[in-house]
């Protein structure tokens, strides 16, 4: 189909009245920068904290949290998550190397990688947040499998508190610093899985989880700091 | 896909009839309008906002050949393919082959309007593959063989009986005889029967919301996960998209996606939005063995090089149709085609042809709400008018219509006769209604009498009273 490539590029150039097909990536950037690339995008606005900001559209999109101490306190966080939500003693766990310092209490199952048969309950890392609207983002990867996110019922978040950023853009900045950037799959979640197609009417747990859980890690002395 | 754009009035009529259909839009009416404006207030420069979308999609449509090169670069860097398809027969025979190549027989498919505008599901049916549409409101009208009749809540004409009534014929062999199920419980058994069809699909096939240059990511939003689900579980991914979609970089598809949920449903963010870049990386545990992005032209160079080229900034929100009182009246299947209400008023004969649209351009009355509420000020009314023009110019309208145009012509360009004729049939109708402020019916008029009154006017025309209080202001 190389053909059909070579005749929609000559319509796009001759539709926009190209001379020559080499404009230079100097000249597209200066257009952009000059069109509207300088100026700082219209974005939300907030007087709170950037913290403060978070939780509170975490919570307007029907995700909940509770703050842990250490990681080492994820392990009895999630198991009293499961206790009350009456829920099997067991979790499906991103291999990652920060839930490795997690302490798990005895009688519960934890089982580590991907997605499996019956998966109800799992845990993952956030790679970032952001308060604008109360967003998780989680990168794929091996320390992080994008099944785990959509397949659970329950999706329990560990979050380290400096990863929250105020807006999209800061998101972008801290991940293009990663090596392996951009993943597979970079995924913005904002609350739990939802659908409006019947009558509108807002439902949780369409496809993907019906609850997202954020364990926030704020060591102690950041706490009220 | 069904194809009757040409049937547009009588289509209309039924619809005006339809009790069914009549009480879905009544219940959908201010929903989408009120979030919408709950969520414009509450952002402090939405207008700037707006602004700043329209000239991200003016740039990136002025250095679209540029663009897609980037983008087809980068999805390439990362592992995947890039197909062209000039119109919808090569699209499909694309799609196809791929489906072939994976030895599919279940594909699952998450919500897309290219996907409709080139008829995908029939074709893959028609090759024997099993195809699931895996939005909700996508499943529930595959299950009652519909086109969707809203680009993002394609099955808003559905009342909740209607949806009982096809989950209890699909899921349940008629046996349940229920009337009326709960929405929990209908989305509950949705979610069960399409989680088996995500955990065994062979091919996944999305469409794409943006296309991203720099990084030649492809941005999927949903707010029930099914995208996601697509892109990840089956052993290949199939994007497919229309080469208008790019935009430069990540920076600018955050100011896009700003705009897109808060028009589309008042979000300030939907649940999911996903950046896809490519297969399966080593050492994923997840994801597909292959990737592939299939770019359609279908006549939108055409439009890049006309007079129609602001039509292309569309990013499918909806809010043109929310907001249109034709719409609102008939619902998106009276259009007879994939796109409803006025962008679709303005895309369809653009893509299809004025020829086979010909009512399309008047399904509208002009009062520029939809325009208003463009997240990307797309001169909704101005496309149309413009389209009718050139209608009139290819002699594609009924002579009927040609002759009366022709004769308000004549006067139009004639002032003094102008209001000299209109002030006196102005008092010929005044005297004929004999103080009775309105006619039942008229000859001439039915296509107005038959559905309302018609207001009497009163004895004198408005330039006549304008003259008289200059007068009597002046002295």
């Amino acid at each position: 189909m190389s053909e059909a490539r070579k005749r929609i590029l000559e319509r796009v150039g001759k539709a926009l009245g190209r001379d020559d097909a080499a404009t230079s990536t100097g000249r597209v950037a200066k257009a952009r920068n000059d069109a509207y690339g300088k100026s700082t995008p219209p974005r939300p606005k907030w007087s709170d904290s950037t913290m403060d900001r978070f939780l509170a559209k975490l919570d307007a999109a029907a995700a909940t949290h509770e703050h842990v101490a250490s990681i080492e306190g994820v392990g009895a966080a999630v198991d009293a998550y499961l206790r009350a939500q009456e829920l099997p003693r067991a979790v499906r766990v991103a291999e990652h190397p920060l839930l490795q310092g997690a302490a798990w209490p005895d009688g519960l199952e934890v089982s580590i990688g991907a997605q499996h048969e019956g998966l109800l309950v799992s845990v993952s890392v956030a790679d970032a947040a952001m308060a604008e609207t109360g967003t998780l983002v989680l990168c794929s990867g091996p320390q992080s499998p994008t099944s785990l996110d959509f397949l659970a019922d329950h999706h329990l978040v560990v979050l380290p508190a400096d990863a929250v950023v105020p807006y999209m853009e800061d998101v972008w900045a801290r991940l293009r610093e990663r090596p392996d950037f951009p993943p597979r799959s970079l995924n913005y979640i904002t609350g739990p899985s939802r659908t409006a197609d019947i009558e509108q009417t807002i439902q949780l747990g369409a496809h993907g989880p019906r609850r997202l859980h954020v364990l926030l890690l704020q060591p102690a002395e950041a706490v009220g700091g | 896909m069904q194809f009757s754009p040409q049937q547009f009035k009588p289509q209309a009529r039924a619809a005006l009839q339809d009790q069914d259909l009549q009480q879905a839009l009544s219940r959908a009416k201010s929903g989408f309008i009120d979030k919408r404006r709950v969520a414009v207030e509450a952002f402090d420069d939405f207008e700037a906002l707006r602004e700043r979308g329209k000239r991200i999609r003016n740039h990136a449509l002025e250095h679209m050949d540029i663009y897609l090169e980037r983008l087809e670069a980068q999805v390439q860097a990362a592992g995947g393919h890039v197909h062209w398809a000039e119109d919808a027969e090569q699209a499909r025979a694309i799609i196809l082959e791929l489906c072939h190549k994976a030895s599919a027989k279940r594909v699952t498919k998450s919500k897309t309007m290219v996907g409709e505008e080139i008829g995908i599901n029939e074709a893959m049916e028609a090759d024997g593959l099993e195809v699931v549409e895996t939005d909700l409101g996508e499943y529930i009208i595959q299950l009652a063989e519909e086109p969707p009749s809203h680009i993002i809540a394609p099955a808003i004409h559905k009342t909740r009986q209607q949806i009982t009534e096809l989950f209890d014929r699909y899921h349940h062999r008629g046996e349940l005889k229920k009337k009326l199920r709960e929405i929990p419980e209908l989305v509950n058994e949705a979610r069960e029967v399409l989680r088996e069809k995500f955990l065994t699909a062979d091919v996944g096939i999305t469409g794409a919301n943006f296309l991203i240059a720099e990084t030649g990511s492809i941005a999927l939003v949903t707010n029930e996960g099914n995208a996601d689900l697509t892109h990840t579980l089956p052993r290949m991914h199939i994007s497919i998209s229309g080469i208008d979609k790019v935009v430069p970089t990540l920076e600018d598809a955050s100011t896009l996606l700003r705009l897109l949920a808060r028009s589309a449903t008042g979000q300030e963010m939907s649940t999911y939005t996903t950046f896809v870049n490519g297969p399966r990386r080593d050492g994923d545990p997840d994801g597909p063995d292959e990737f592939h992005l299939v770019l359609l032209d279908n006549g939108r160079t055409r439009m890049l090089q006309g007079q129609f080229r602001e039509m292309l900034r569309c990013i499918r929100c909806g809010a043109c149709m929310n907001h249109c009182p034709v719409y609102a009246a008939v619902g998106g299947h009276a259009y007879g085609w994939v796109y409803p209400g006025p962008m679709g008023s303005v895309l369809t004969p653009l893509i299809v042809g004025l020829d086979k649209t010909r009512d399309l351009p008047h399904a509208c009355t002009l009062n520029g709400r939809c325009a208003s509420v463009c997240p990307v000020k797309i001169p909704l009314p101005k496309l149309l008018r413009q389209l009718r023009s050139e209608q009139y110019r290819e002699g594609l309208m009924d002579s009927r219509n040609r002759l009366g145009l022709a004769f308000w012509g004549f006067f139009a360009t004639r002032p003094r006769l102008y209001h000299t004729a209109a002030g006196l049939a102005i008092r010929v109708l005044h005297a004929l209604s004999r103080g009775r402020g309105r006619f039942r019916r008229l000859p001439m008029a039915a296509g107005w009498t038959g559905s309302r009154d018609l207001p009497a006017p009163s004895r004198r025309t408005f330039q006549q009273v304008w003259k008289q209080q200059s007068k009597e202001r002046g002295r």
